[in-house]
């Protein structure tokens, strides 16, 4: 259903061109749930802008194609593509907190989104129907009550709860969540993660989760691709990625999340930084963090390589 | 988890809200509120009189405000001797009654400042908000313009385009909207330049909807209550102005009773009849006072963050 080929996207600085998306390319079919990997300033959420055709000043689409039935969005124009933007993909944000609008009632902030791409009139009484339907779908309780509430009443929860439902209120094909569930503590990460599963589930709602969080991908996620520096280096089924890595930066991502109950070994971690987007090396990008490195991956751009089917890796290792 | 997905017949059931009445509640936890805030209350109470005075003015006058009488010059306020009820606050150098002068005056003073107000604060509001929102060469020849503006003294600025325009009700005001939108586009295009930059215009952003829409529907009610702050502020402002004009003869003509040609007027007898000045000075004093804490007590109500829930 989504096809994304090849897509560059570089922020022109006064440092230089910051090359934030190098060539992604991924495919997500319909019902499925993707997991978009790597630590920070990887590139995840502004592959999510440049799905929207959102990203910010200085940032530009360089290249590439991104197919959603059978359209390429990146040749439409800003007033087509609002078309597609909470219609047919919707975003949820990082921070619930920030992301209502404070001063009006959630409920009329759900109402909006149904208005925004609603293309006959529904009454009014209807369209508060549609809200309090929204809200009690997403496990809030009392709609009627919340309906009546600004933002600043609710939890963190509550309100990434309502921001699902706007998200939800025009039955996209395509959630994109980013990094949905960072801001929450983790029992109510757990309801949220539930809360999207059975929306992928009921409605064969697509999602594209960006996270930092293993244990999010291993319980939530059906494929997953692991980024860095702007690149997709591995890209497998869960349990593939998550029982048997292959990239020597996945396998080192797996051995850092710390153990309960483990006191006596240290959490292992990957040495050195994430390398400077404007300045990257030649060859591998990961050259210099690689404990497995071998003198060829400076020469020559690494390709990503299948290795079984639906499994492919950026590394010499597995040529 | 089936609980979660309830029946139409259900939420029928369950819609009873009552807009009206959460509306009403909110009215009335402000005017709690502003009660508790005794500065701000006595100066909305001030004000409110001072406008419904202004439009009733001929019933409540007690004579016509231009109707002059060489017997009854020079006559003092009651509480001085030789002064009577009957002229309140005295007579001026022709013999009008100073009390009704200074009501009809109050509707000058109003007008200008309430209508100076709104064309150049939705003017200023409009242009600064879509400066800061789009920003680009936009932005920067309407800044420029403001930076401009703003670096003449407003008087002066005043005094200098009324001699050329000539004096007169519309062409002060004009002339005052000239340049006061500035202050009105500086807020609002700092504001919407904070305000733009937060998450939930992004989310906007990513709902599809319109920059028209996010500027006037996401971000305007966001920052409308310093703007209205500004504006009440202003009020007081541009009625000194008048004021001023006035006094220097380039505003409001005589007869018309403005405060301002009334402060003048008595300059010349300040020694023996102190009171044709004063009184229109202390009624200036008053209602320009009211006018800004009425402004300073709006500015802590219009948090939405103390709304009753």
């Amino acid at each position: 259903m989504l096809k994304i080929n090849n897509l560059c996207t570089n922020f022109f600085t006064y440092r230089g061109i910051v090359k934030a998306i190098d060539g992604l390319s991924l495919e997500l079919n319909e019902g499925e749930v993707l997991g978009l990997v790597g630590e920070s300033g990887c590139g995840k959420s502004v592959t999510l802008l440049s799905l929207l055709g959102l990203v910010p000043y200085p940032g530009k689409i360089t290249g590439g194609e991104v197919w959603f039935e059978e359209e390429n969005l990146l040749k439409k124009s800003s007033k087509e593509m609002r078309h597609f933007r909470g219609n047919k993909i919707s975003m949820i944000f990082q921070d619930p907190m920030t992301t209502l609008n404070p001063v009006f009632r959630v409920g009329e902030q759900i109402r909006e989104s149904l208005n925004v791409h609603k293309n006959k009139k529904i009454s009014k009484n209807a369209e508060k129907e549609k809200v309090l339907k929204l809200i009690k779908d997403v496990g809030l309780p009392s709609p009627e009550q919340i309906y009546q509430q600004y933002p600043h009443q609710l939890s963190g929860g509550m309100q990434q709860r309502i921001l699902i439902a706007i998200a939800l209120s025009c039955n996209p094909k395509i959630i994109l969540a980013d990094e949905p569930t960072t801001a929450l503590d983790v029992t109510v990460q757990a309801q949220i993660l539930d809360l999207l599963r059975k929306i992928n589930n009921d409605f064969g709602t697509a999602i594209i989760m960006v996270t930092h969080d293993l244990g999010v991908v291993a319980e939530f996620c059906h494929k997953v691709a692991v980024m860095y520096a702007g690149k997709i280096i591995e890209t497998g089924s869960v349990e593939q990625i998550i029982f048997n890595p292959k990239h020597p930066y996945t396998q080192g991502l797996l051995k850092s999340i710390p153990r309960i109950g483990d006191k006596n070994s240290k959490i292992q971690s990957i040495p050195g930084d994430v390398p400077d987007l404007a300045a990257l090396p030649s060859g591998c990008a990961f050259y210099p963090r690689c404990s497995k490195s071998i003198p060829d991956c400076q020469k020559d751009e690494i390709l990503l390589k299948v290795i079984e089917k639906g499994r492919q890796v950026r590394c010499l290792l597995y040529s | 988890m089936t609980e979660l997905f309830v029946t139409q017949k259900d939420l029928q059931k369950n819609i009873k809200f009552n807009e009206k009445k959460i509306w009403w509640k909110n009215f009335k936890h402000s005017l709690r509120e502003l009660i508790k805030c005794r500065t701000a209350f006595i100066g909305t109470i001030i004000v409110l009189t001072f406008i419904l005075v202004a439009v009733v003015a001929p019933v409540i006058a007690p004579y016509d405000p231009l109707k002059a009488s060489i017997i009854k010059r020079f006559i003092p306020p009651f509480w001085i001797e030789g002064g009577s009820t009957t002229y309140l606050f005295g007579t001026d150098e022709i013999g009008r009654d100073i009390f009704s002068r200074i009501i009809y005056g109050a509707r000058v003073s109003l007008l200008v400042g309430l209508i100076t107000v709104s064309i150049s604060g939705v003017l200023g509001t409009v242009l600064g908000a879509m400066a800061g929102y789009y920003g680009g060469r936009f932005d920067s020849i309407l800044s420029r313009i403001a930076d401009l503006l703003l670096s003449f003294p407003d008087l002066i600025f005043a005094i200098f385009l009324m001699a050329i325009t000539g004096p007169g009700f519309f062409n002060l005001i004009l002339i005052l909207c000239f340049k006061s939108w500035v202050n009105f586009f500086r807020l609002s295009r700092g504001e919407m330049i904070s305000e733009k930059t937060k998450e939930y215009i992004e989310a906007a952003q990513a709902l599809g909807e319109s920059n028209s829409k996010i500027i006037f529907k996401e971000i305007l009610p966001n920052i409308i209550h310093s703007l209205l702050v500004l504006a009440t502020l202003r009020v007081g402002y541009f009625i000194i102005l008048e004021a001023s004009l006035s006094f220097l003869g380039l505003g409001i003509q005589p007869p018309t009773p403005a405060w301002g040609s009334m402060i003048n007027s008595g300059r010349a007898f300040m020694l023996t009849s102190w009171w044709i000045s004063t009184m229109p000075g202390i009624a200036l004093l008053v209602l320009v006072l009211s006018i800004n804490l009425l402004g300073e007590g709006l500015r802590d109500i219009l948090d939405p963050r103390l709304k009753l829930e």
